[in-house]
């Protein structure tokens, strides 16, 4: 009761600092839910893809953040295997697209139509067909304002989009596919891939084939289970933007820190001699230290209620600003960044309830 | 744990302040007991040390020489944790600024020190009311310190006291802020306290006129207390 009152008392205060954590709060969220997005959608791609080895050119391990070229009639050689059911050569080439009357950068994915390495889910419309179909990612259908139906332009070319794909929005730009013949055709280098995907007959014989390539092309290319394809890329996602993101979110942290023990201090000031009112009466430290406490819980969880409930609001904003930013989060992420911002008031606390121990009893008496 | 009823002894305390130009004594000499059953009164102008005496008394302030002797034990021979445990559970006080927390009422000012207790009677609410029905508060029960009179605060002030059951009780200067009448109702109000719990009072005041309420009258003046005791 003590507790709600020393808050109450200051209502202006209670509410900026519960605003000011909540937005620390939101920020941490939103930052953990960026991370899920970019997390997702970089991935998505390669995780759908239903492939048991993925090969590159030679010393590459991912496509996130590397450039592998290789000669697509090596696709041929390598299916003559019989232990192969398929491989399929894809192309991945970033450009630029005209979209309405915006210009647009996409990662234009050439991929032959039915075979793998297409998009890993189609919400809306059809697959390709022809060379001047394409399908785009669906926030970027949203962010350009074209759907089924609409056009857009690469070099002279018009394309008709036949589909709109989810799990393709890679947070800085978007996968857009094309057949792998068109894509081959406005490069100008049309024996060019960047990929294959190759699909066992039987999952056992996955290392066999695997041998029978390297023996084949030795160093010149670079072969992965679908696994391990997988963590590399994920690995190389994480170590792009994980740093920054752990920088932003340690701020976050900082800030909240710094906001509840200032208000916290200000308070124990105000209280000083409530404070030293309860010494003289018999008041064991822990005592004292559980009002501290109990005041950073308090506001810490009025905050997070705050900030969780203001969240979803605010990625509907900011889905309607900027559609190719997705920040889902989960009940996991809400409960991690629950603990987080509880351990983080529990240390704020701590330093306030190391002031009341100075308070001396006799202060009263001044 | 007190000797003969004996609840507090000093043996030759001096208390002297040092500031960075001069030291002086606040105190000088004392020898006093106090016993169960009685109301105590140590009469003194303001300034002549009473404040000091009654907090060394409760082991607040460490005397510069001599022994304080708290319910038979030297106050040196308790832990801070002890004495912080003696004074929630067998010392009660009074001030004269009434010593209340304004944000709370004055059920939750009483109820605050059941908080300090480790094991908390589980009739706690009805305690709470009869303590403040034996000052004649209870119909105040929700009313904040700021909306009493003064009488009625040293009331509240008083049922804390002896909400835990208190054996020592020291009132410093508790009827200094409120009117003569009041102040004597104040007093006999500690003296039925002494009666019902056995209570030990100590009430330093600079007020004569309380002088006959008192069993024993010590006069505390530049520091050295003279008297009957």
């Amino acid at each position: 009761m003590y507790v709600l009152r020393i808050l109450i008392a200051k209502p202006l205060r209670f509410v900026l600092t519960v605003t000011g954590i909540s937005l620390c709060v939101i920020l941490i969220l939103f930052i953990l839910g960026v991370y899920n997005g970019v997390a997702e959608g970089s991935i998505e791609y390669i995780k759908k893809t239903p492939a048991d080895i993925w090969v590159l050119q030679g010393y590459n391990t991912n496509i996130i953040r590397g450039t592998s070229i290789l000669p697509a009639y090596y696709v041929d050689v390598i299916s003559r295997d019989s232990l192969i059911e398929s491989a399929t050569p894809v192309l991945l080439f970033l450009t630029n697209v005209i979209a309405g009357n915006d210009s647009a950068t996409v990662l234009l994915t050439g991929y032959v139509p039915g075979a793998a390495g297409g998009p890993p889910a189609i919400i809306e419309g059809r697959e390709i067909r022809e060379d001047n179909d394409i399908i785009l990612d669906k926030s970027f259908g949203v962010k350009h304002r074209i759907g089924i139906g609409g056009t857009i332009f690469i070099k002279d070319d018009t394309l008709n989009v036949v589909g709109l794909s989810s799990g393709t929005n890679a947070f800085v730009t978007q996968y857009a596919f094309v057949t792998l013949k068109y894509l081959q055709s406005i490069i100008e280098l049309p024996g060019l891939a960047s990929l294959f995907i190759i699909k066992a007959k039987d999952e056992r014989s996955i290392p066999s084939i695997m041998s029978a390539i390297t023996k084949r092309f030795g160093r010149n290319l670079s072969l992965f289970t679908h696994r391990k394809f997988l963590l590399n890329n994920i690995r190389e996602m994480e170590s792009g933007i994980l740093p920054l993101f752990f920088a932003i979110t340690v701020i976050g942290g900082i800030v909240l820190a710094i906001i509840l023990s200032l208000i916290l201090s200000v308070n124990i000031l105000e209280k000083r001699r409530d404070f030293a009112v309860m010494k003289i009466l018999g008041s064991p430290q822990w005592f004292l230290d559980k009002l501290i406490i109990a005041q950073a819980l308090t506001i810490t969880l009025a905050a997070l209620l705050l900030g969780v409930a203001a969240y979803f609001p605010l990625l509907i904003c900011i889905k309607y600003v900027s559609p190719e930013v997705t920040a889902p989060i989960g009940f996991w992420h809400i409960f991690v960044v629950t603990l987080v911002t509880i351990v983080i008031s529990l240390l704020s606390s701590l330093l306030a309830c190391k002031k009341t121990r100075s308070i001396y009893p006799l202060e009263v008496f001044q | 744990m007190s000797n003969n009823g004996q609840i507090v002894r000093l043996d030759d305390i001096t208390k002297i302040y040092t500031t960075r130009t001069e030291s002086y004594s606040a105190v000088k000499d004392i020898n006093f007991k106090a016993e169960r059953g009685k109301l105590i009164l140590i009469l003194g102008p303001s300034g002549s040390g009473k404040t000091t005496l009654l907090t060394i008394m409760a082991g607040f302030l460490k005397p510069s020489t001599g022994e304080v002797h708290l319910f038979g034990k030297n106050v040196n021979d308790y832990s801070p944790r002890e004495l912080q445990r003696l004074r929630a559970e067998k010392i009660g006080f009074v001030f004269q600024t009434f010593l209340l927390i304004d944000s709370l009422s004055v059920y939750e000012n009483i109820a605050l020190v059941n908080n300090f207790l480790i094991n908390k009677p589980r009739n706690s609410k009805e305690r709470i009311f009869a303590a403040m029905e034996r000052v004649g508060i209870a119909h105040l029960s929700k009313k904040r310190p700021a909306e009493l009179s003064h009488g009625e605060r040293q009331r509240v002030a008083i049922a804390r006291a002896f909400m835990n059951s208190a054996e020592l009780l020291i009132a410093d200067e508790p009827t200094a802020s409120i009117e003569a009448e009041q102040g004597e109702t104040i007093i006999s109000l500690l003296h039925n306290c002494i009666t019902e719990s056995n209570a030990c009072v100590i009430v330093a005041s600079h007020d004569q006129r309380l002088k006959h309420l008192a069993d024993r009258c010590y006069i505390l003046e530049n520091g050295m207390l003279n008297g009957n005791g």
